[in-house]
């Protein structure tokens, strides 16, 4: 299997755990996803409810491969993070960062997990060189005992960027 | 949306962070993602004044006012030594005169933030011989065991200047502009501060948090012209000649 069939594969497999759930994903696989209204893109978010009778609220939680990009810090590098990022914290986030170029060719990855936070980032970087980048991102979010759904697994890809290279 | 509206929109998520998370840690995750150059130009007067409300930046200065608005504590710099990353060349590990290359011995540096050049340092935040501060913060976000461009180890060494030295201290957007119209460099239409000149007059510049807040991937509009957007990330200073007592290793973590 291809890199490309791969990705496309983790595209359908994210958005087919999160129709399962009876969850919206306002994210894709398609990177023209259009930008909200303040510009940025939209990015998957996921929401699981407290138990009945509880006074805990909803848990909501966004999943997004950012924007690749130069490095501001390492000279010859390309970056792209992916993050989680919950209103509340959870049991466990894992998350992962791959970055791309031309489509196909992954140039590197990274993985992170968190426990008890609500917060997760995964960085992903290779060394620069001219092309068509993209960062995708595949995570899991496991809610507090009783919040329902318990676990959650979403997909994302961020926009292509076209970056030169000296 | 203009750029005063973007600072703005910035300065909200930071304050937002916080509460369960450290002011260091709020700093970091939202500026560290901060990555793209924001459309358009603001003065910096106007973008101090927009920075001035953040209730980060008063959390910083409880714990450590020189992270805001300087002067650079200069017995409590430490600099942090990554591996390299596999696309890399061999990084040294260990800060020495050998290994620091001054601006007058680079090649053309049109930047506001030079790679390879200098030292950079942050202010250790829990004491002199503790690891900890700005730069480490976000180290932990973009490196180690999350990927990216800092694997393990980190080694953390304490760097202090052997005598008086001369301190550049880029406190907010007004100075930073100042240092660029003092030692400007005109490339492409923007203005960029004027690295070779600047090592002339001065040992260092310490870009504080409240600065890197102000600026961070922002162009300032001047009578003068536009000056280029800097990305200093965090509280750092960039010490453009050698001048420290013996290095100490303080810890090296992995």
């Amino acid at each position: 299997m291809n890199h490309r069939s791969i990705r496309y594969v983790g595209a359908a497999l994210g958005a087919l755990v999160l129709v399962l759930s009876g969850l919206t994903s306002s994210a894709s696989a398609n990177p023209s996803t259009p930008p909200t209204e303040d510009g940025k893109r939209v990015i998957l978010r996921v929401t699981a409810q407290p138990p009945a009778n509880a006074r805990a609220a909803a848990i909501t939680c966004e999943l997004a491969a950012h924007n690749p990009h130069k490095s501001t810090h390492v000279s010859g590098t390309i970056n792209v993070t992916a993050t989680w990022t919950c209103s509340a914290p959870v049991t466990r986030l894992t998350v992962t960062a791959r970055l791309w170029r031309n489509v196909s060719t992954l140039v590197n990855q990274g993985y992170n997990e968190t426990t008890g936070n609500r917060r997760a980032q995964a960085n992903a970087a290779g060394g620069c060189t001219t092309g068509l980048y993209d960062g995708t991102t595949a995570g899991t979010v496991y809610y507090p005992p009783g919040y329902t759904p318990a676990t959650m697994t979403g997909y994302d890809q961020g926009p292509a960027v076209n970056i030169s290279c000296p | 949306m203009s750029a005063a509206a973007e600072l703005e929109r910035r300065v909200a998520q930071l304050d937002a962070e916080l509460g369960d998370t450290s002011a260091e840690e709020a700093f970091s995750w939202v500026v560290g993602l901060a990555v793209d150059e924001i459309n358009g130009s603001l003065t910096p007067e106007a973008a101090d004044a927009i920075v001035r409300r953040s209730s980060v930046l008063a959390t910083l200065r409880r714990v450590d006012p020189t992270l805001v608005d300087g002067p650079v504590r200069t017995d409590s710099q430490l600099w942090i030594a990554a591996a390299k990353p596999p696309h890399l060349p061999i990084r040294f590990q260990e800060p020495s005169r050998d290994h620091l290359v001054e601006p007058r011995d680079a090649g053309a540096l049109i930047t506001t933030k030079p790679f390879e050049v200098g030292l950079y340092t942050s202010t250790a935040t829990e004491g002199p011989q503790t690891p900890s501060g700005m730069w480490l913060t976000y180290l932990r976000d973009h490196g180690g065991s999350s990927g990216g461009s800092f694997p393990y180890p980190w080694h953390v060494w304490s760097i202090v200047p052997k005598q008086p030295v001369t301190v550049f201290e880029v406190t907010n957007a007004v100075t930073w502009v100042d240092l660029v119209r003092t030692f400007p460099s005109i490339h492409g239409g923007l203005l960029y501060p004027d690295w070779v000149a600047i090592a002339q007059d001065w040992d260092a510049v310490h870009m504080t948090a409240a600065a890197v807040a102000a600026t961070h991937g922002l162009r300032m509009c001047t009578n003068a012209g536009t000056v280029a957007a800097p990305f200093w990330g965090v509280e750092s200073t960039l010490w453009l000649r050698w001048c420290f007592q013996q290095p100490r290793l303080i810890s090296t973590i992995t």
